[in-house]
């Protein structure tokens, strides 16, 4: 078990680091305001396409995508409502949450922490106390 | 466990304590004494689960005298605020510290503070993704917000103005932060997150 975790580690690291893509939020904390549209936006986010093959993250990109395009039409047709953007602030990643890995990138200015804890790497860590 | 349980709260404090921004309000600590007290008393019990069950004790004494609050000094300049987290008893023993440290964070900002788990969520059990638990988080907060009466939300969706979700290894280091100021910042918003990261490689850290 321990030998199969230490193996999907380094599989998750090279993935990670040829990969370098990131999702628009990290939705380890969000402020939702209780709205119409923001219960709208929550019940989008969570029908919009396929739970089991993406994460809540990946599908709200989907999500934000397909409405800022939806945006992008009415404006054309001349539309011009609350845009998007304005709805839907997408802040700086330490304001409300933790640009990782937090053991090299927080300061003592950050309001929040989040560990961001990964099952694999604490399943590594206890097969390495166990011994 | 529990010695590093005591170890990291302590740290989170000193670090609290110096940060520049943290200035506590007497008024706000005399007003909630009580719910102090009962908070503090928590950290007396000797397990686990009875102190998880004492903080949640301790939430729901703060909801009701801040539904008492509001109902004289609601305006716009104080929003009701919920903060909402959920978490799975296996993870119980490290997210303990972070819980403690956040519902001192609600109660010295007169936020709502709920901490969700498999056993209080039963009632929604056939609408919620048990496949992959982190979509949990998006159906939770629309059920928080619907004008449906729930055992767990009570009546939230009628007294709440913004919920903000944490995560159960989410803590706020400085306790005086206001999450008011954040959200009139941006008038028009009905939802704020921060943004994602690229994920650096989190092997070379652990080995």
């Amino acid at each position: 078990l321990c030998l199969a975790s230490f193996l999907m580690l380094f599989k998750i690291s090279f993935s990670t680091e040829f990969s370098g893509s990131t999702t628009l939020i990290n939705s380890g904390s969000f402020i939702v305001r209780n709205s119409l549209w923001g219960i709208n936006f929550l019940r989008q986010w969570w029908d919009y396409s396929n739970r089991q093959l993406f994460s809540d993250q990946e599908q709200f990109d989907l999500l934000y995508s397909f409405l800022s395009n939806q945006e992008k039409n009415k404006t054309a047709a001349g539309n011009t409502a609350v845009s998007l953007k304005e709805r839907v602030v997408i802040l700086d990643a330490s304001r409300i949450n933790t640009d990782p890995p937090a053991m090299t990138k927080q300061t003592r200015s950050n309001q929040v922490l989040h560990l961001m804890v990964k099952k694999l790497s604490y399943l590594f860590l206890y097969c390495l106390n166990s011994f | 466990m529990v010695t590093m349980m005591k170890i990291v709260i302590f740290l989170l404090f000193l670090l609290v304590g110096q940060g520049k921004e943290y200035q506590p309000s007497l008024q706000v600590f005399s007003q909630n004494r009580k719910i102090w007290e009962s908070f503090v008393r928590c950290d007396d019990l000797s397990s686990l689960h009875s102190k998880y069950d004492c903080y949640q004790d301790v939430s729901l004494e703060l909801e009701t005298v801040l539904n008492n609050y509001h109902k004289t000094d609601y305006g716009p300049s104080n929003a009701r605020i919920g903060i909402l987290s959920f978490l799975t008893m296996n993870i119980l023993d490290y997210a303990l510290p972070g819980i403690a440290v956040n519902l001192a964070f609600a109660i010295n900002n007169n936020y709502y503070f709920k901490i969700l788990d498999e056993d209080n969520t039963k009632e929604y059990a056939k609408e919620l993704d048990f496949y992959d638990f982190r979509w949990n988080k998006v159906k939770i907060i629309e059920l928080a917000l619907s004008r449906q009466k729930s055992v767990v939300f009570r009546d939230w969706g009628e007294k709440i103005d913004y919920i903000m979700w944490i995560d159960a290894d989410f803590i706020f280091l400085d306790l005086a932060m206001k999450l008011e100021d954040l959200i009139h910042q941006f008038p028009l918003s009905h939802f704020l997150a921060s943004a994602g990261s690229i994920v650096l490689s989190f092997v070379f850290n652990v080995i």
